[in-house]
């Protein structure tokens, strides 16, 4: 991975395998205490705690297809290497929340990248799942909501190709404007 | 700058289309959007098809899968067309896939020297 943004588009993927209806990512820079904290918290149907135990194995995945899963443990790796840290929090009851705590500073750290391709991609793969994204830099909040969006446009679903471009360009423009 | 009133006009033309549109299978296309994909490439993949299938005006949708197994090949992409063979891409480029939607959705022709699977 090249970016922040497409291991968060990982996570929501993972999120969405799960079954989640809902799922929110934060983005929270703090300049002052040198931290990119990275969450995404879903609805979805959870771990088990000795799931939940072996999460961050390679050698652990839910599919039957093949025997690795390099998601999460491709992300630790990533916050390992900028002096980071990872938290895998999950319950059958509470859905999954993975966060990842990055110094922001550190030399090695991931530019966070592409976000508006992230949305778009995530919107345009599970139009069906509400998206919040949350960016906070030093305090200020950006929020982007694909219930919003869905409301305007129903009864056209949010995968139209147009309305797919339409919500890329604009957080493109909205988080533009704000950082 | 995305206003709210252009996309209630894409609102507008999309329903107008919809009412037009008789009910059929639509062309599906399927992008792997797993770890693997998502590594090398695929929400670019996703984007560009996306961009053109609006942009040509095309009556299809693009849609997720996660890994497939052949993650050596990835950014793949499956294209079903009702009534066509499904045919897989590998190793998708963004311009790849642009043409891929103009011959092989628009103009129903299989770009072999791509395909991997069908």
């Amino acid at each position: 991975m090249e970016e922040l943004a497409q291991h968060i588009l990982d996570l929501l993927m993972n999120s969405w395998e799960a079954g989640a209806t809902e799922v929110e990512a934060v983005v929270e820079e703090d300049s002052e205490r040198d931290l990119m904290i990275i969450s995404v918290t879903d609805n979805g149907k959870g771990m088990e705690p000795e799931l939940l135990a072996k999460a961050l194995d390679p050698f652990t995945t839910t599919r039957s297809t093949r025997g690795v899963g390099l998601g999460l443990s491709l992300l630790q790796a990533m916050a390992d290497s900028c002096n980071g840290s990872i938290k895998v929090e999950s319950s059958p009851a509470n859905g999954c929340s993975v966060t990842i705590e990055l110094q922001r500073s550190h030399w090695d750290r991931l530019p966070l990248g592409d976000i508006p391709a992230t949305i778009s991609a995530f919107v345009c793969a599970a139009p069906y799942v509400r998206l919040k994204f949350r960016y906070v830099i030093n305090g200020h909040g950006y929020l982007f909501d694909s219930a919003k969006v869905e409301k305007l446009i129903a009864p056209v679903p949010l995968n139209h190709p147009k309305v797919i471009q339409w919500i890329k360009e604009s957080v493109k423009e909205e988080l533009t404007q704000f950082v | 700058m995305k206003t709210i009133q252009e996309l209630e006009k894409i609102r507008r033309d999309a329903l107008e289309e919809i009412r037009l549109r008789e009910e059929g299978e639509k062309i599906r296309v399927v992008v792997g959007l797993g770890t693997c994909g998502i590594a090398a490439g695929a929400r670019e993949i996703m984007n560009a098809l996306t961009e053109e299938i609006a942009r040509q005006n095309v009556d299809a949708v693009v849609t997720p899968t996660g890994c497939i197994g052949f993650c050596i090949q990835e950014p793949l992409i499956e294209v079903h067309i009702p009534g066509m063979k499904k045919v897989t891409y590998g190793n998708v480029t963004v311009d790849m896939a642009k043409e891929i939607v103009e011959k092989h959705l628009v103009g129903r022709t299989i770009l072999s020297q791509w395909v991997i699977h069908e």
